[in-house]
């Protein structure tokens, strides 16, 4: 059996032949360097470091990212309800200004009002013992009283009525 | 050794009081916290509007505040008082003593303008608070007030077709449940549930309001010229059974219904009955006519006087027997005719027609508190009742149940249910019209156009001439009726004076019913035939009616007087 031979270290025991190794290159040394001149002590790389520095950072951007999303998401609906409010306010006060605008609409217009504006710009009703009724020939036209459904200004009120 | 069984015993205890806190009392706790900043807020619905059947407002809500004091919240009534009582206008010291009284809430005052209420609000006054409700605005003020009603301060309808259509109108109240922060301030984004309010539907009544305002007018025109009580007013288009108008004096104002007289805010068009006269002497021509009893030209033999049992009754005016047609029956207004005609009839012939043109009916119109009117069962008449029923005396009937008769004569012989409202408009804003009206046969059309001659020829020649209209032919006939006294017992001496009517007699477009309760001249052919022609008239320009072909008239035998 060769002195210098050296025992392979055991599969999968990497301690235990780092501990084999050192012995077999204490005694190779003293015995007969140039021949045993390849193997030697290395320190360790420092690959932790390097590989874990990109990871960091990309995670920092990624959930930088997502922090930066979420709270600009946040900020950006907040301000969408604030100003959502504050347009329903304002459709509230404007829905608001058209009920009473429409009240006085139809103070108006109503019967009394106009007469009595009517008087005030001096007309008067005509006097029924002056009213004269022309006969006239032919057949008379249908005059069914009105209904609302067929008036325009109805339909226009409605539309108007609907409006938020 | 001690400071550890020191530190285990406290720590043991945090423990303890933090299982109770996040295990036993975890859901009280949350349930707490969600009562301090989640508030539900209602949301009052919008109560439909009320048109005329030209789409023109007749009643409409406006939001509201209702202003409220809390008094334990309040610091210094003495200061708050001044600047609540002059924002709403109120007296200060009331307002004082509401503010420092003992109880825990307390109104102010109710259907606040928003704007208004607003400016208040902006004081921050503590201890006052607002809430959401609506006002109900009648914007032509007197315009049929007792048609329409009124609400509450709730906003519930209280009477009229505002109490009829309740359900309809009022909508359905939502709700917003919201998250505040400790100063009351939203929490956009909170948790949050909403129920939009529901609005009621709105009403399209068959009422014009020009013809009703014209009617009001000419009413209390009437009234003050015949130094009356009271009286009403209907115009009814007797082919569909739509009102165009009613009204009933006195009136008052909806919008300040709270300082009404309440005889004023009964609708007695409909709601009270009154003993006819000689008005319901049409269904005893008509139903003599429709059972051949009589012709247009049979002629009777007609004392002033005639004896029924224990009582003599009497026609308006002396005179001599007479020979008379049912045309000058009617023309002059013989109650000892109508009678005699009553009894060719037969009780039971005379009686079905009575129900069958619609007395002790209700007519089904759609307002709440209507009167059937009496009609004593057949069974229960005395010996007098084939003189006084005949006459429209010992019955009543509402001025409705009585335009409705007239409507029958005018629609060819067909009784036609009366009816205030056209149709609904919902949310969506379609409008749903309300079911075609009831409808039934009571005379022929021929029998109904006869007795369209002989109501034409008394407003021709007969009681009725002041009822005429310049270029028009007017059907129509007078009442003059005693009203019972208070107890019930017997005649008082007040009156109540009619003339219901149509025209164009030959084809009618309208019928209009003109009562007068208690003129100082009791006939109805003085005092109730001119409003009948003032707002007549009116109707026929504002529906442009043009002249109809004359009426023929009836054979007749005698003038009197």
């Amino acid at each position: 059996m060769s002195e210098g031979r050296t025992r392979a270290p055991m599969k999968g025991c990497p301690s235990a032949a780092g501990k084999a190794g050192r012995r077999d290159i204490g005694r190779t040394a003293g015995r007969g360097s140039t021949r045993r001149s390849r193997l030697r002590v290395v320190a360790p790389r420092p690959r932790g470091r390097k590989r874990r520095l990109p990871f960091l950072v990309i995670s920092f951007v990624l959930v930088g990212a997502l922090v930066f999303g979420v709270v600009s998401l946040q900020a950006v609906i907040s301000q969408s309800a604030f100003r959502m409010q504050r347009l329903e306010q304002r459709s509230t006060q404007l829905r608001q200004s058209y009920g009473d605008l429409k009240l006085q609409v139809a103070e108006l217009s109503s019967p009394e009002r106009i007469v009595h504006e009517a008087r005030r710009l001096g007309m008067q009703l005509p006097d029924p013992s002056k009213l004269q009724t022309l006969a006239v020939a032919g057949i008379p036209r249908d005059t069914t009283v009105t209904r609302a459904s067929d008036s325009p200004s109805f339909a226009l009120k409605r539309q108007l009525g609907d409006a938020p | 050794m001690a400071l550890l069984v020191t530190l285990l015993l406290a720590m043991a205890a945090i423990v303890v009081r933090l299982t109770f806190l996040q295990v036993k009392d975890a859901s009280a706790f949350e349930a707490l916290a969600h009562n301090q900043r989640v508030r539900t807020i209602a949301l009052p619905p919008s109560r439909g509007t009320i048109f005329d059947r030209n789409g023109d407002e007749l009643a409409m809500s406006l939001p509201a505040k209702a202003v409220y004091a809390d008094p334990h919240l309040v610091r210094d009534p003495a200061a708050e008082a001044p600047i609540v009582a002059q924002a709403l206008g109120l007296d200060e010291a009331k307002v004082q003593a509401q503010l420092g009284g003992a109880g825990g809430f307390v109104y102010i005052a109710h259907g606040v303008d928003a704007k208004l209420a607003a400016k208040l609000e902006a004081r921050k006054l503590r201890g006052i608070g607002f809430l959401d409700e609506s006002r109900r605005y009648y914007p032509a003020d007197s315009l049929a007030p007792q048609v329409l009603g009124f609400v509450g301060l709730d906003g519930t309808g209280l009477a009229g077709l505002e109490l009829q259509y309740q359900s309809l109108l009022a909508g359905r109240a939502g709700r917003q449940v919201v998250e505040e922060d400790p100063t009351g301030i939203l929490i956009p984004q909170a948790a949050g549930s909403d129920q939009p309010p529901v609005p009621g539907d709105d009403l399209l009544l068959t009422i014009d309001r020009d013809i009703q305002y014209r009617a009001q007018q000419a009413l209390i025109s009437a009234v003050k010229a015949n130094h009356a009580k009271g009286g009403t007013v209907i115009v009814l288009n007797p082919h569909t059974g739509e009102i165009l108008a009613m009204a009933s004096y006195p009136w008052f104002d909806p919008n300040h219904f709270a300082q009404a007289d309440p005889r004023a805010v009964t609708n007695r068009a409909v709601t009270d009955a009154y003993e006819p006269g000689s008005v319901n002497k049409v269904i005893t021509a008509s139903a003599a006519l429709e059972e051949h009893i009589l012709k247009l030209n049979t002629r009777l033999m007609v004392p002033d006087h005639y004896q029924l049992y224990t009582k003599t009754f009497h026609d308006a005016e002396p005179h001599p027997t007479e020979r008379m047609t049912i045309g000058d029956i009617i023309a002059y207004s013989s109650n000892i005719g109508a009678i005699m005609t009553a009894h060719l009839l037969g009780t039971d012939r005379f009686a079905s027609y009575l129900y069958r043109f619609g007395l002790a009916h209700r007519t089904g119109i759609d307002f709440p508190g209507e009167s059937a009117g009496i009609l004593p069962p057949v069974a229960q008449w005395s010996g007098t009742s084939m003189g006084t029923i005949p006459i429209g005396q010992g019955i009543a009937v509402t001025p409705l149940q009585m335009a409705c008769v007239y409507a029958t004569i005018a629609n060819g012989g067909v009784w036609v249910q009366p009816r205030l409202v056209q149709g609904t408009v919902g949310p969506d804003g379609r409008i749903i019209e309300s079911p075609a009206p009831e409808a039934r046969r009571v005379i022929s059309d021929q029998t109904a156009g006869e007795v369209a001659r002989l109501l034409g020829y008394g407003v021709d020649v007969g009681t009725g001439v002041q009822a005429q209209i310049p270029g028009y032919w007017v059907a129509g006939k007078t009442g003059t009726a005693r009203k019972v006294n208070a107890k019930g017992t017997g005649y008082s001496n007040n009156y109540v004076a009619s003339f219901i009517g149509f025209t164009p007699a030959s084809r009618p477009e309208f019928v209009v019913a003109a009562v007068i309760d208690e003129p100082a001249t009791v006939f109805g052919g003085i005092a109730a035939a001119p409003l009948f022609r003032d707002v007549a008239r009116f109707a026929l320009a504002r529906l442009r009616i043009p002249p109809a072909a004359p009426l023929a008239i009836p054979p007749h035998a005698v003038r009197i007087g």
